[in-house]
């Protein structure tokens, strides 16, 4: 379950103004699609790549696919800091 | 902006940084903390996404308890009042803090769910636990 109350205590009021419900559920579905589990952990706690243009965010996932190979899903589920790469 | 011509911030110049504002840029460059080398690690794009308030709390929280060696960009994503229950709840069970002289993953897990599947913490659990010890 999204935790609202979580995210506006740690994330910048510009990024939950920027969250267009179209991208952030293309995405969801793509990282549902790439196997990558806690999805609403990601959520709680990395929203702000969910404000990347849903193209630009397949681009740069598919782009740490080729630097981290087919494992990429994996080690997200085993360590979320990869995310970061994304922004 | 000036500080783009800077080492330590032109990694930070990311397309991320065109969601943020001027000001808000200009906030984060400049927090205290980042005077300390030791939190020069943090300084990613991560921190035009969370508020200063929360980076800054849990980087104090981190040296209350002094592991400010072992701070992670994870941990700074972690809502402070569940990071000080955490770390709570490992003192109380005599759980070290650091493991292999790494921050204990379970400070790195920001992760509700994975908290409770893998380490099987109840956050939610705990800080209501801790919430009514509180207010006794």
């Amino acid at each position: 379950m999204l935790d609202k109350d979580d995210i506006l205590s740690k994330f910048e009021p510009y990024i939950i103004e920027q969250l267009d419900e179209d991208n952030l559920n293309k995405i969801i579905d793509f990282l549902i699609f790439e196997k990558v589990k806690y999805i609403e952990d990601i959520l709680n706690n990395y929203i702000d790549i969910f404000i990347i243009d849903y193209n630009e965010f397949v681009k740069k996932f598919n782009k740490l696919k080729v630097k981290y190979g087919n494992n990429l899903s994996y080690m997200i589920n085993e360590n979320m800091d990869i995310l970061e790469k994304l922004l | 902006m000036e500080e783009w011509t800077k080492d330590e911030f032109r990694d930070l110049l990311t397309s991320n940084i065109w969601n943020s504002n001027y000001e808000n840029i200009k906030e984060k460059l400049h927090l205290d903390c980042w005077k300390n080398p030791l939190y020069e690690h943090l300084l990613t794009p991560t921190i035009f996404s969370i508020k200063s308030e929360q980076i800054t709390r849990n980087i104090e929280i981190f040296e209350y308890y002094k592991i400010e060696n072992f701070i992670t960009k994870s941990s700074i994503r972690i809502n402070s009042e569940i990071l000080v229950t955490l770390i709570e709840y490992l003192i109380e069970n005599e759980i070290s803090l650091v493991v292999d002289d790494k921050l204990n993953p379970i400070l790195n897990t920001c992760e509700k769910r994975k908290l409770k599947e893998r380490y099987g913490i109840d956050i939610k659990h705990l800080m209501e636990r801790r919430n009514k010890k509180n207010v006794r």
